[in-house]
């Protein structure tokens, strides 16, 4: 048959008409949210978005009116009753028995479908261009506009003001006051991003000093490289959460993207400092695979992107500072940014990873850009999963970040994309970022100030949240039982799955507290976290974990869960199984972490060796080492921090796509039900991970039930506690209950704050997703 | 006839002028490169084998005895290689925590020699395999028999006449020996 050029350009304009007309259909069904005529002196504001510290205790005056402020965020909002479809839309994606079962949709068909009616978005464009703003990109998905202006227009757009404000010796740029916006476009403008540039936290941390030695067992107040240690390698990971298997099978990663997403490009990764193929052999990634074994798996690569739209390049490579090369997009980022690629490999090493970064707005994070990005552009850039390694606390981000954060992630699971975030490294106490100073002459310390919070990046019910580990043969004594005593040719040296605690650095944790001292007892004048041997361990420092409480509203204290503060409504994959799954919370909110993995910084001896060959600005002590070949891992940097396990567990799920040939979405409605089904009501005797190597072969998930994320805790600035019990002495421990031990958290039976469903056997997992 | 005996016993004595000793020392092809059959040439293949380069491994505790490359048991313990024509006189450089034995067989999968190794790590240890009778293969094995905790450089062997070869030596011997006691009778 002969098809002429004519008859095939008339079917595509039918067929193109068919599907715009489609997406028109489903467009005029939709209530239209500006419904009158736009008065800018009739205003509203968008409560929520202005940072605790743009006070006027740390404002040094006001800003600079033409600074420019590029590449600016509008979030917009869908009706109600939009959002209630596309919730029930998402949740029939990932449900078999639903007709809709992994039909995902694209960038286009998303905006068309859940966004808000075009013409709304006419009438916000329409009025920022109206207020001298550039509008420069709508996205697909009809619910970010990308726009610049300088700092005196949008704060006349918005009515407020820029300042500058000295914090902690650093320098910031922020709104003083909440933004506000015509009542006319209260219905579909969610807010504003980003009016400062308050980083957020890259989650990783360093090795820390005081310790117990892994083989004899004291407690050690510094650390010596390769003394006693027993740090983490791929040929490790891959044992001990029984990813090898899948390799030797042949599921290694093959055709597979994975996406890390940083603020900055990789140091020593390309020699030309331009963003593509990691060409260097002699890369920190590469040397990494090639000294630990994973360099035979050929099929693997890492290339930088610095991802932009097809029409407006909303994506510049990001900003180089402390010393970095000019030009090279690189900032002191950039250890997450190694960390993320080299352990994301490690998991998946025939996978493409993929460095996805953009520079940070002025204020900002540029990896939401890079992932807007990558979602709206066609077919989603062919990715699988993405992992994300920074946070900070709901209370801090803020509702319209929380908000933003959730809205991408709705779309990259509608697009059948997996999202990790790591779960943070503050145990229940993401406000205080590791803890503020603990007061009392304490220096160098962190105590837990501002309650119990947890990150507003990681608690979005469309993210896999990834929390933080341990392994407990040190604890236990049986180090021998799980380690061989010399290392493999390529340093390993784990012998099967070992038991797990949940990752905690803190002195009020009650392992540690009863290693050291007999008794659990961290608070209390004679408490452990009271005594000069805890004061080794004053730190909110361990993976992070608890419960939603401040996605939406506004705090009345800087960080501090209260207000009109709500967190995000408990999923299905979650509220499913109350009663069913052994520990799940009816709390009416989502609950975090979901599945945990390793993220030790060596407290037990256990931490991550990462190549790492940065010693600018400030020499070795920013972390690396001159050279990776000279020395063995043993003396290379090492890192901890659920900015590891994210992009592990990213890489385990790539492994599930590969086996099953398809996207999979979001992985958590999957993962649910198969602890369910491995838990039920009361546990699994079997999976309990106290088995260690005698844990059930058939286990899909290890339920961690030893061990807590208690952080150690001070009253407020002002004297208030907050979920702090401080019975006596200076140092308490966090509790749901000021006036009675109610800790937060234990690990238990089935799920819980400390370690979510627990930690996996992939291959398992895999085989049974 | 006296040119015709002395090529007879030229011909029964070729199969020891051509007898080699070969050492292969695996500097030859990249770094995970599974070895099999890439040195046909010098009569031997592997099994279990794959090619390391330093520093592109942990070479600190498993150094090379000569140059950059070793071999290791991977995917599996243990590591054999099979000799296309039976071999003498076997030796090489090992290095692994955990000690090794390796066992020689004959044409019949009969053991023909055992040699242990003692532990040694951060340094190489020799091993030599000299039993009665050809060599046909040998096996490597680690003592933890896990894989990747074994690195083996710089084997040596020493092929021997084959069976065929050794009967035309006998014959040429006989022959010359038939020779000699007609020579002695006239």
């Amino acid at each position: 048959m002969i098809c002429s050029n004519k008859a095939v350009a008339r079917f595509l304009a039918v067929a193109a008409f068919a599907l715009s007309a489609s997406f028109a259909a489903q467009a005029q069904t939709k209530p239209l949210l500006v419904t009158h005529r736009i008065d800018d002196n009739d205003r509203v504001t968008l409560s929520g978005n202005t940072r605790p510290e743009a006070n006027s205790k740390n404002d040094i005056g006001l800003a600079d009116d033409d600074t420019q402020l590029d590449h600016m965020l509008l979030l917009l909002q869908r009706p109600p009753a939009l959002e209630a479809q596309l919730e029930q839309f998402i949740d029939n994606l990932h449900n078999p028995k639903s007709a809709s079962f992994h039909k995902w949709i694209g960038a286009a068909q998303f905006g068309a479908t859940y966004g808000p009616a075009q013409s709304d978005i006419n009438a916000v464009t329409a009025w920022l261009e109206s207020q001298g703003l550039t509008v420069n990109l709508v996205y697909s998905n009809n619910m970010f506009i990308d726009f610049s202006g300088t700092a005196g227009q949008v704060a006349a757009a918005f009515h407020t003001e820029f300042h500058n404000y000295q914090v902690n010796g650093e320098t910031y740029f922020a709104n003083s006051r909440d933004p506000q916006i015509p009542v006319a476009l209260a219905g579909v403008v969610k807010g504003v991003l980003y009016m400062h540039n308050f980083k957020p936290k890259a989650l990783h941390q360093r090795i820390k000093q005081a310790h117990i030695d892994a083989r004899s067992g004291a407690f050690q107040t510094e650390y010596t490289p390769g003394n006693n240690t027993l740090p983490i390698v791929p040929w490790d990971l891959q044992k001990i959460y029984n990813i090898a298997p899948l390799l030797s099978a042949g599921i290694s990663g093959q055709g597979m993207k994975i996406v890390v997403v940083e603020d900055t490009n990789q140091w020593n990764c390309n020699p030309t400092n331009t963003v593509g193929p990691c060409s260097s052999t002699t890369s920190d990634w590469a040397v990494f695979r090639n000294i630990l074994g994973l360099g035979r798996y050929t099929a693997g690569s890492f290339s930088e992107e610095n991802p932009g739209p097809l029409t407006t390049n909303t994506c510049t490579k990001p900003s180089t500072g402390g010393g970095y090369p000019a030009g090279s997009g690189i900032n002191g980022d950039d250890s997450e940014a190694t960390i993320d690629a080299e352990w994301a490999t490690a998991a998946a090493p025939s996978a493409a990873i993929i460095n996805a970064a953009c520079a940070n707005p002025r204020g900002g994070f540029g990896g939401l850009t890079a992932i807007q990005n990558i979602l709206n552009h066609p077919n989603a850039d062919h990715v699988d999963v993405i992992s994300m390694s920074y946070g900070e606390s709901e209370e801090l981000t803020g509702a319209t970040l929380n908000a933003a954060f959730n809205s991408t992630f709705q779309q990259a699971v509608a697009a059948g994309i997996g999202i990790f975030v790591s779960s943070g490294d503050e145990d229940a106490a993401s406000s205080d970022g590791g803890g503020s100073t603990c007061a009392g002459g304490f220096p160098g310390s962190g105590c837990a100030k501002d309650g119990i919070t947890i990150s507003g990046w990681m608690s979005s019910p469309y993210d896999v949240s990834v929390g933080g580990l341990d392994f407990a043969d040190t604890y236990l004594g049986v180090n021998s039982t799980y380690w061989n005593a010399a290392n493999n040719i390529f340093y390993g040296s784990a012998k099967s799955y070992i038991m797990e605690q949940p990752w905690n650095d803190s002195c009020a944790g009650g392992l540690l507290s009863t290693f050291l001292t007999g008794s659990p007892v961290a608070y209390g004048s004679s408490g452990f976290c009271n005594t000069p041997t805890g004061e080794n361990f004053l730190l909110a420092v361990g993976g992070s974990g608890g419960p939603s409480a401040c996605a939406t509203g506004a705090v009345t204290v800087r960080g501090v869960d209260g207000g009109t503060c709500a967190g995000w409504a408990k999923p299905t994959y979650q509220s499913a199984y109350l009663g069913t799954m052994a520990g799940l919370k009816n709390d009416g909110v989502r609950d975090t972490p979901d599945v945990s993995l390793m993220a030790a910084n060596g407290l037990w001896g256990h931490y991550y060796v990462l190549c790492y060959t940065d010693t600018t600005p400030t020499g070795v002590s920013s972390g690396g080492i001159p050279s990776c070949t000279a020395v063995p891992p043993s003396a290379w940097a090492g890192f901890g921090g659920t900015s590891i396990s994210s992009p592990i567990m990213a890489a385990i799920q790539a492994l599930v796509v590969q086996h099953k040939g398809s996207l999979q979405g979001n992985p958590n409605p999957r993962y649910y039900a198969l602890a369910n089904a491995e838990y039920g009501p009361n546990g699994s005797a079997a999976c309990n991970s106290a088995n260690g190597n005698g844990v059930s072969s058939s286990c899909i998930f290890y339920d961690v039930t030893l061990g807590d994320n208690l952080a150690n805790c001070q009253a407020h600035s002002g004297g208030t506690k907050y979920n702090c019990y401080l019975p006596s002495g200076l140092i308490g421990v966090l509790s749901t209950d000021n006036n009675s031990f109610q800790p937060a958290y234990l690990t238990g039976t089935g799920w819980d704050f400390g370690s979510g469903i627990g930690s996996v056997n992939a291959y398992n997992l895999v085989m049974s997703y | 006839m006296k040119k015709i005996l002395l090529l007879l016993v030229l011909l029964s004595l070729s199969p020891l002028a051509l007898a080699s000793t070969f050492t292969l020392n695996f500097e030859q092809y990249p770094e995970f490169t599974q070895i099999v059959g890439q040195y046909e040439a010098e009569d031997i293949v592997f099994g279990n084998a794959m090619q390391l380069v330093a520093p592109d491994y942990n070479y600190f505790d498993y150094p090379p005895h000569s140059g950059s490359g070793v071999l290791t048991d991977d995917p599996n313990d243990p590591l054999g290689f099979g000799f296309i024509t039976p071999v003498t006189d076997v030796s090489g450089w090992y290095s692994d925590p955990y000690g090794v034995t390796a066992i020689a067989f004959g044409f019949y999968g009969n053991v023909l020699g055992t040699f242990t190794g003692a532990p040694v790590i951060g340094a190489d240890s020799e091993f030599t395999l000299d039993p009665e009778g050809g060599i046909y293969d040998i096996v490597l094995i680690d003592s933890s028999q896990t894989p990747d905790f074994l690195t083996l450089d710089d084997l040596t062997y020493t092929e021997t006449p084959e069976p065929g070869s050794l009967l035309l030596l006998g014959t040429g011997v006989l022959g010359l020996v038939g020779t000699m006691r007609r020579k002695l009778r006239r």
